[in-house]
């Protein structure tokens, strides 16, 4: 008998049906075994696909909201990658490609509430307890320094420094430029008492 | 990955940053903005999680907050790791009250005569409330209250709390405030 889940956040939906794993002894009303899932977004292509499409959209999405939280846009997934995932102009780009050949890859863009919503959806798939399999999931965690100053633009970045080195070469000029003292020998004054006068 | 009902009372080490304790105060402003009722419903969504060791009244609340150094009256040194975490699920706890206002001002299919109202009104509120509690005298402070350079920064904090609500709301905000 199969089951079915559906997780629902204002204008997203994603619905989840599968079996509960016999073998292992799983009772019924649990998914132990994933056939197909279902993402509905409000006014969108519908996106589904197997197991390996789902955890996919978990291991980018997870990772891309944590970088988006810091004001970072990283393109996440590569080319073999089942799902894509990068920030365009009016939103998030969101890629599904199919394992079967010829078939074009379907894109979806939404905009940061719908996001949101998705998010939210995939957070109740990974914390209800009559989902019984064990999803690869990215821990969140604090980006370095490094991995925040790429966003700084390189002129902002480089401006202090730059900054900094012209002003000690133009003070260093400067002081270069003045003209140096003369040296006056004290036994050539003692000497010449009309030059030690003019001195005065 | 837990609910917000299950993480009371938080026990995990979190010892935030300067920068980190500036952003938490930030988002508990934008919470107070958004619901007119603010402090007192932080209060009210404190007891509720189960936070009345850390905040047992308004008083234990803004001094929390008052860790943040850019406060006219700010307190020095860290905060401590249990308040700051009971601070984290605070916020999340108050993200998922306000997430349909949240959703609201960063849609892209909301009619834009409303949109834009919506904005003004929050920031409006949100300088008020800058202005009111933080050291004007500070660049920082200053740069807040500016208009055109404070516009992304608010955007980014309103998403923040929108991605805060959830599930694993707790653990996205916890790794943002810690970033360095």
């Amino acid at each position: 008998m199969k089951v079915q889940f559906r997780y629902e956040h204002n204008t997203a939906q994603l619905n989840l049906e599968g079996l509960p794993d016999k073998s292992l002894g799983q009772s019924e009303n649990k998914i132990g075994i994933l056939s197909s899932w279902q993402l509905k977004l409000v006014n969108l292509p519908l996106l589904e696909g197997k197991i390996e499409h789902l955890q996919s959209l978990i291991s980018v999405i997870l990772p891309y909201s944590r970088y988006y939280m810091s004001g970072i846009e990283r393109h996440m997934g590569d080319s073999k990658s089942p799902i894509n995932i990068c920030t365009s102009n009016s939103g998030h780009k969101i890629t599904l490609r199919s394992s079967q050949e010829g078939v074009e890859p379907l894109e979806v863009t939404i905009d940061d509430a719908r996001f949101a919503d998705l998010l939210r959806c995939i957070d109740d798939v990974l914390i209800d307890e009559r989902i019984l399999i064990k999803w690869k999931v990215p821990e969140y965690l604090p980006l370095k320094y490094s991995e925040k100053i790429n966003k700084i633009p390189v002129t902002i970045r480089l401006a202090a420094p730059i900054l900094g080195v012209s002003t000690l070469l133009l003070f260093a000029g400067f002081y270069l430029s003045l003209p140096a003292p003369e040296l006056i020998d004290k036994t050539e004054l003692k000497e010449d008492p009309n030059l030690s006068s003019k001195l005065k | 990955m837990t609910y917000l009902a299950d993480q009371s009372p938080p026990s995990s080490k979190t010892v935030l940053g300067r920068r980190g304790l500036e952003r938490l105060d930030l988002l508990l402003l934008v919470v107070e903005a958004l619901d007119l009722n603010g402090s007192q419903g932080m209060l009210w969504t404190s007891n509720k999680l189960g936070l009345q060791a850390q905040f047992p009244n308004h008083v234990e609340l803004w001094k929390s907050r008052c860790h943040n150094p850019l406060r006219k009256a700010n307190r020095r040194g860290p905060i401590d790791s249990t308040e700051s975490e009971a601070l984290i699920l605070l916020i999340c706890s108050m993200a998922e009250r306000l997430y349909p206002s949240l959703r609201q001002l960063i849609s892209s299919n909301e009619p834009s005569k409303q949109q834009q109202d919506r904005w003004n009104m929050f920031f409006e509120r949100l300088l008020d409330l800058i202005g009111e509690r933080f050291n004007n005298r500070r660049g920082a402070v200053q740069k807040l209250l500016n208009l055109e350079s404070t516009d992304a920064l608010i955007r980014q904090l309103i998403v923040t709390l929108a991605f805060s609500a959830g599930a694993g709301g707790v653990d996205r905000l916890r790794a943002y405030l810690l970033d360095t």
